[in-house]
């Protein structure tokens, strides 16, 4: 079983959602699309006060190369342009509040079947570019950005990451076993923008034994190869998965194109393939509900803007033990302090957790264990960039491969001394960025 | 016996006279002819090396002053006083300033400003700030961590209630916390005699201030209208009071419905005991 060189954990898998289908969740009467739901600048709203809209029709517009469209998730009217809601991310964002008409009526000429085989690169990716797909994995950088790099860097391998490393999610793990067809299509699509001898690997963890299966029959004959991944974190981080599945070790700074390399998750594929062969922009994903304090824990396939408050209400409400509500996985996602708060194009998954093994106990001295140093996946020590940032160097921490850092959690979560690394690690970053202005 | 005692007492006294011919052949040899002006303003300046200049010590600042002789370069600690006598001594106008104190543009203390979260990790603001946007509902208001108590060097701040305290007679008006808050709450106001400000930075619209803050500025305009001296400005919903106006009749103070204008010494002192 291949896996990463360096590093990585196992945490408690905690997949109880893996077997529970895929439900959809109905649209909520208003619902508050976030206009930055992805890496880079906002969008800009193009819609009023108001203003009648279809499902699918353009309410904000990306703002410079680095920025994604975002659409009406449902047919309705404007209810109004709000300066202020919370994002998953924490911090504040601009926001248009539709309220639903119930029709669900599509603009025109979306949601329709097309025959895409024969579209140019060009009209592929301006399809992906006008439907607003960003990295669904969480990133949430613009697809069509990371679809076309420069001519200059040749890519010759492209990898579908199954890994879903995160416990809980099964976002992916579902998506796989019921929509393997569009998928692969979807691959196909993203592949023909590149040369036609690209290598195409699907890498999924070991743990998916069925999701592997169903992507091993369908490949049969195909150019396709599924690369069975051991269960490890992070194995799905970007970097982690290239040199799990190709051998190259990304430097300092490089981006996965300067090996030749190109990762896409599963869900943002799935999202190209609505984009291209059906004209349907961005406006629903799947997303996992779990934990051990929601009463009924679910796949749901909802519309962007729903809040976790209409989540809650759909799976029976969360019990009293409830201490954190985490958007995304355990290891790298965000807590939240409210239920008002819309999701997004990068939200994979909501647990609700009550704090039995979570509670923190205090800090303590390192003890110069050197597990943090074990289980880092990019090979740096962690203990010692901490000691600098609690000694406010912050400045010297580059030295040490702070911008290599990508905030995985590996080393807080294997630190006896129960220190808050990564936080310290995210500190210095500030410091830093601080300091250069 | 005493050959014992002779012979350490000669040896050493040898050692001891060469080593010091060594000496003064050095001095005289590589002496460093320095500008007596120098030693004069260093003497002049506080020596607390607080920074409050630019400069990293008060050393390092005298020798820029008597280097480039720039009547706008300014000692915040010192004030009109040292000013005028490093002036004279360097014979030009230093330009006049004021000693200034730090206060606190929010007093939305943890009883009057609603909370929204638990915080547990990193005590510092800007933490904080890239996690999420506080613990209170009000974004722009002191976060209470606390990240320029760690930058001052004087304990004129402290943390009290969930926002920052300033002692005025321990702030040297050096502005380093200015710089380490990243709400920018902490503004520099003159000192004596003492005028009123706001104490609060809310650009938000006055209802929604008031659902989240009790002593938040709404925007109301009372202020600006009563004025006398046309200090108040009400800009994004937020006052702002020129201090060089301000006459400090107290009127606004008064008509202030939620009391968010006070006078810059009653910036939330914690008397000492």
């Amino acid at each position: 079983m291949r896996t990463f060189k360096k590093g990585g954990i196992h945490p408690p898998e905690n997949k109880i959602t893996a077997d529970i289908g895929i439900e959809i969740l109905p649209t909520p009467d208003i619902v508050t699309v976030l206009l930055s739901q992805h890496l880079g600048k906002p969008a800009k709203p193009v819609v009023k006060k108001k203003q009648k809209v279809k499902k699918g029709q353009l309410i904000a517009e990306a703002d410079g190369f680095i920025s994604a469209h975002i659409h009406a998730t449902t047919s309705g009217m404007i209810k109004s342009i709000d300066e202020r809601v919370s994002s998953p991310a924490g911090q504040f964002s601009q926001a248009v509040v539709i309220e639903s008409d119930g029709q669900e009526e599509w603009a025109d000429g979306l949601n329709i079947d097309i025959d895409y085989e024969s579209l140019s690169r060009e009209e592929k990716l301006r399809k992906i570019q006008d439907a607003g797909i960003v990295g669904m994995g969480g990133a949430g950088f613009p697809a069509h950005v990371k679809l076309n790099p420069p001519p200059e860097k040749k890519v010759d391998t492209f990898i579908l990451n199954g890994a879903e490393c995160e416990p809980f999610l099964t976002t992916d793990h579902r998506l796989m076993l019921e929509k393997p067809e569009e998928i692969l299509k979807g691959l196909d699509i993203a592949a023909s923008l590149f040369d036609k001898d690209i290598r195409v690997y699907i890498g999924i963890e070991a743990n998916k034994a069925d999701a592997i299966k169903i992507m091993e029959e369908r490949t049969q004959g195909t150019r396709f190869e599924v690369v069975p991944l051991k269960a490890k974190f992070p194995q799905g981080c970007e970097k982690q998965l290239i040199n799990t599945v190709t051998g190259r070790v990304l430097a300092e700074g490089q981006l996965p194109f300067d090996v030749g390399c190109l990762v896409h998750n599963v869900a943002t594929i799935y999202a190209i393939y609505e984009a291209v062969a059906k004209n349907k922009p961005l406006i629903e994903r799947v997303f996992t509900v779990s934990g051990m304090e929601i009463n009924s824990r679910k796949n749901l396939r909802a519309t962007l803007g729903t809040k976790i408050t209409d989540i809650v209400d759909y799976c029976g409400g969360v019990t009293d033990e409830i201490n954190q509500v985490i958007v995304g996985g355990p290891m790298m996602g965000k807590a939240q302090f409210t239920f008002d708060v819309p999701i997004t194009k990068t939200t994979s998954g909501i647990l609700f957790i009550n704090n039995r093994g979570l509670e923190r106990s205090r800090e303590r001295a390192c003890i110069r264990c050197g597990k943090c140093v074990e289980v880092c996946p990019q090979g740096l020590q962690p203990w010692i960039m901490t000691d600098l940032a609690r000694l406010n160097r912050s400045e010297l921490l580059p030295a040490y491969g702070l911008n290599d850092c990508m905030e995985c959690g590996s080393c807080t979560f294997v630190c006896p001394a129960n220190r808050d690394i990564v936080h310290w690690i995210k500190y210095a970053k500030v410091m830093n960025t601080r300091q250069k202005r | 016996m005493l050959e014992s005692i002779l012979i350490p007492i000669i040896s050493l006294g040898g050692i001891a006279f060469v080593l010091g011919l060594c000496i003064v052949f050095v001095s005289k040899k590589f002496y460093v002819q320095e500008d007596p002006l120098l030693s004069t303003v260093i003497d002049l300046l506080p020596g607390a090396n607080c920074g409050g200049c630019g400069y990293p010590s008060c050393s390092q600042f005298a020798a820029a002053l008597v280097e480039k002789k720039d009547p706008s370069m300014v000692c915040p600690f010192g004030g009109p006083e040292i000013a005028q006598k490093i002036g004279s001594v360097l014979g030009i106008q230093m330009s006049e300033t004021e000693p200034l104190v730090c206060t606190v543009r929010c007093h939305g203390t943890d009883n009057v400003a609603k909370v929204t979260a638990n915080y547990h990790g990193i005590k510092d603001c800007w933490t904080v700030k890239i996690a999420f946007h506080g613990t209170k509902i009000c974004p722009y208001g002191c976060l209470g961590l606390g990240s320029c108590i760690s930058a001052c060097d004087y304990g004129a701040l402290s943390l009290k209630d969930g926002i920052i305290n300033v002692n005025p007679d321990r702030c040297t008006g050096c502005g380093l916390c200015v710089d380490a808050c990243p709400q920018q709450v902490l503004e520099m106001q003159p000192r004596e005699p003492w005028k009123y400000y706001v104490a609060c930075s809310s650009k938000d619209k006055g209802a929604l201030t008031m659902k989240y803050c009790e002593v938040g500025c709404i925007g109301c305009k009372k202020c600006e209208k009563i004025c006398p001296t046309d200090a108040i400005k009400v800009e994004n919903f937020c006052a702002t009071i020129d201090q060089e106006k301000c006459s400090a009749c107290g009127l606004c103070a008064e008509v202030c419905p939620t009391n968010s204008i006070v006078l810059t010494k009653d910036s939330r002192i914690i008397k000492e005991s």
